[in-house]
């Protein structure tokens, strides 16, 4: 009996060379899309590393200044780096009523990676600030005095000179020296709010990164086009999650007639006593043989489909940048939604026929 | 009776669901840059990034006849944490005119320094009034703090961008003091403001809904708004100095990546679904194999059987596209409303029109008929023989496994 088994399983028909053919077809297009959509990923992400992004920013939390890193993290760092010290502050001109909210910060750029050639100076207004103060009826000039308040404690600064928006830093900035600082915000004691490292310090990124930094350059169009495919990335899983559900009702309604075609065998299995666990066993058995091979063929067939249709692309003036790419994930997702398909595919109508066929052949 | 109609409208009504979830999401991908850069409005665009487009003539045109709003705009795109950024330099009160938007309860007047976030942006980001944010430059390296001071929704799927000051812009896209990249306007007079725009002597280009687009004070020809204003946007001479010959590539490239793979995807959608229903169909007719043989052995031709299959198939393929339309576009609803489709920043709104409905159930009751042509076609072009019988076994070879006379070989 375990021969006959074997061989109701393995036996060769026309019908089963076609479904086989149709699985195949589902898992091609299932792999391929997704080889396709894996390598828009990759090309993305290399394609991105080749541009300039600018300065890389590193700081603690959501914003810059309530960041607090103790000033002796950037002795673990091997290259370059500036360090930026910010708090918020309350910011009056004397004789005026004006008082505008805004931002302190003193910056330490021993290597010129922020390329602001007065940066250890203090009393430098941003533009924009001084523009402000100007809307507010409070015009700064050369003799102009600060006061600077943040919660009870206060100090004063003279503005030296208005900086332009062409520096790394915002023009809402006051930039004021450190000790000038630290009398206003004592949390600053020891530590800074912002490491900034030159483009390209890769090993220091990636340390900072696994120190808990927050990372982000100071350069984003790139990134933004970057995150901007991978979100269309996120749109094409999707649309392979609706194409999957047809693939499964392919693969199901495939075995399905398949197994639906073998209902005398059933009846007969049932005639000689067959148990009904054995002969849905058969056929879910055979629903798995027939999807594995069709898989299996389907999945070698779609990496090659989607490179030949990479290709094909500058036939048709369109140049493609993408590799389809081989991972795990393009290969078993495919796999294992075409051999679920195909053994339910095999276990419903076995299992229904069966039952049925059990009401007209009482064993 | 030829076909189970039971079974087929299940199978044909889920073929109609996965349809309908997906074309108005495609469509709706297609309007995202419509919606960017409001087509329904008029838009003044600069004509190269030589010659930029002063906000003064935004102030200028609130005096022309006919003109309820202008709105000068900066467009910057950037990266927070791990989400694209469409950030907007604006004028608040003259943005939220043009896109019919308002404000939430509990955001602040503030004109100075205000970060107001879109609806579907904030629900992305997970932030509210008061949070910061750290910007950082677009095109050229800059770092900005700013708080939160509102948060703004707009109808026909707004609310994905971030607004700021014209100045803070100006940092994060580098352009030049009292430079915008375009003035969107909304007006009932385009012949006043021809006329005003002429009497600038500055060079412009009007854009308006439909791809028309008119030069003043310049020969050059404009193609679609949003072509000109990401490329020209690009094609700033801060960022050239840098890389921008380089990022214009990649735009470039990336465009078209995307566009080869979403449009596959559109094209295999249509077969795939066309597909389904074939199986689902020829499921369906491979249960009433038996009676097909028998109408073939009576004398019913190919084409009689076909036309009853047509017969019983159309109210059956009606109810399910009917339905299947309904929920598919229910879901689709869904998905928007839960922002779980999101590209370049920009949430992909379904797009649902009388056209496209009506457009959807004609073709998955012409798919599914044709599916169902197909199947009866098929079946009834068998021998009548071969189809009443029960397995309708074919071999490969000649050496067929036949159960019984295995059965009987090992007895």
């Amino acid at each position: 009996m375990s021969s006959i088994w074997v061989r109701m399983v393995l036996r060769r028909s026309r019908r089963a060379t076609w479904t086989i053919v149709g699985i195949a077809l589902c898992t091609m297009y299932l792999t391929g899309t997704i080889s396709l959509v894996e390598g828009l990923h990759k090309t993305t992400s290399d394609i991105a590393d080749r541009f300039q992004q600018g300065a890389i920013l590193a700081y603690r939390g959501d914003a810059l200044s309530t960041s607090r890193i103790p000033e002796n993290v950037l002795e673990f760092l091997k290259g370059p780096v500036a360090a930026i010290s910010i708090t918020e502050a309350n910011i009056h001109v004397r004789g005026s009523s004006a008082l505008v909210r805004s931002y302190v910060a003193s910056i330490s750029d021993p290597d010129g990676i922020i390329n602001f050639s007065k940066a250890d100076a203090g009393g430098y207004m941003g533009v924009n600030l001084a523009n402000r103060f100007r809307d507010l009826g409070a015009p700064l000039n050369q003799e102009s005095r600060l006061l600077l308040q943040e919660g009870i404690s206060s100090t004063e600064v003279q503005v030296s000179a208005v900086f332009g928006g062409g520096t790394l830093v915002s023009s809402d900035w006051l930039l004021v020296e450190k000790p000038t600082l630290l009398a206003l915000d004592q949390s600053l004691n020891g530590n800074i709010s912002v490491i900034v490292l030159p483009e390209g310090s890769k090993a220091d990124m990636e340390l900072l990164r696994a120190m808990g930094f927050e990372i982000q350059t100071s350069m984003t169009v790139v990134r933004f086009f970057e995150l901007g495919i991978y979100q269309i990335e996120g749109c094409l899983w999707a649309v392979l999650l609706v194409t999957s559900v047809i693939v499964t009702m392919l693969t199901y309604s495939a075995l399905s007639i398949e197994i639906g075609y073998r209902q005398d065998d059933i009846r007969l299995l049932k005639q000689i006593g067959t148990p009904g666990s054995m002969v849905t066993g058969m056929f879910i058995a055979r629903g798995g043989y027939l999807s594995i091979i069709g898989s299996a063929i389907g999945a070698a067939a779609g990496f090659m489909v989607a490179n030949v249709l990479v290709s094909f692309t500058t036939v048709i003036g369109v140049t493609s940048m993408i590799l389809p790419q081989a991972s795990l994930t393009s290969l078993l997702f495919p796999v294992i939604i075409v051999l679920l398909a195909g053994i339910l595919g095999a276990a419903i109508p076995s299992g229904i026929a069966g039952r049925r066929i059990l009401k007209e052949v009482p064993s | 009776m030829i076909i189970d109609r039971k079974a087929a409208f299940i199978g044909l009504m889920l073929c109609s669901i996965l349809f309908a979830v997906s074309v108005p999401l495609l469509v709706g991908i297609g309007e995202i840059p419509e919606k960017a850069f409001g087509q329904d409005v008029v838009t003044l665009s600069q004509v190269s990034s030589a010659d930029p487009l002063k906000a003064d003539i935004a102030y200028g045109l609130k005096g022309v006849q006919g003109v309820q709003a202008a709105s000068p705009e900066i467009y910057s795109f950037c990266a927070i944490g791990q989400e694209p950024v469409f950030v907007r330099g604006v004028v608040v009160e003259e943005y939220l005119k043009i896109e019919n938007g308002t404000l939430s309860p509990g955001s602040l007047n503030e004109t100075w320094r205000f970060a107001v976030a879109g609806t579907r942006l904030a629900k992305r980001m997970g932030v509210g009034i008061g949070d910061k944010i750290v910007l950082t430059g677009s095109v050229i390296p800059k770092v900005v703090e700013m708080d939160i001071t509102g948060i703004y929704s707009s109808p026909n799927g707004g609310g994905n961008d971030l607004l700021v000051p014209l100045w803070v812009a100006r940092g994060l896209s580098g352009i030049g003091d009292g430079m915008v990249h375009a003035i969107r306007v909304h007006a009932s007079n385009l012949t006043a403001i021809s006329a005003y725009l002429e009497g600038t002597e500055e060079s412009l280009v009007i854009s308006q809904g439909g791809g028309v687009s008119t030069p003043i004070n310049t020969n050059t020809s404009a193609s679609g708004t949003e072509t000109q204003l990401a490329l020209r946007y690009l094609d700033s001479a801060t960022f050239k100095a840098s890389n921008g010959s380089y990022v214009s590539l990649f735009v470039q490239e990336g465009t078209e990546n995307v566009n080869v793979v979403v449009g596959g995807f559109i094209a295999l959608e249509g077969t795939l679904t066309f597909v389904g229903s074939v199986a689902v169909m020829s499921r369906v007719l491979a249960h009433r194999r038996k009676e097909i043989g028998i109408l073939s052995a009576i004398g019913a031709t190919r084409w009689k059987i076909l036309g009853m299959t047509l017969y019983e198939a159309l109210p059956v393929a009606v109810g399910a596209s009917i339905i299947g339309v309904t929920i598919g576009g229910a879901l689709a609803v869904a998905i928007d409303q839960f922002g779980l489709l999101v590209m370049f920043g920009q949430s992909v709104v379904p797009v649902f029109t009388l056209q496209i409905i009506i457009m959807m159930i004609v073709s998955m009751v012409t798919i599914s008929l044709g599916a169902a042509s197909a199947s009866a076609w098929a079946h009834a072009s068998a021998r009548p023989e071969r189809t009443m019988h029960e397995s309708g076994e074919e071999a490969v070879q000649q050496k067929a496994f036949d159960l019984r006379r295995s059965l009987e070989a090992e007895d």
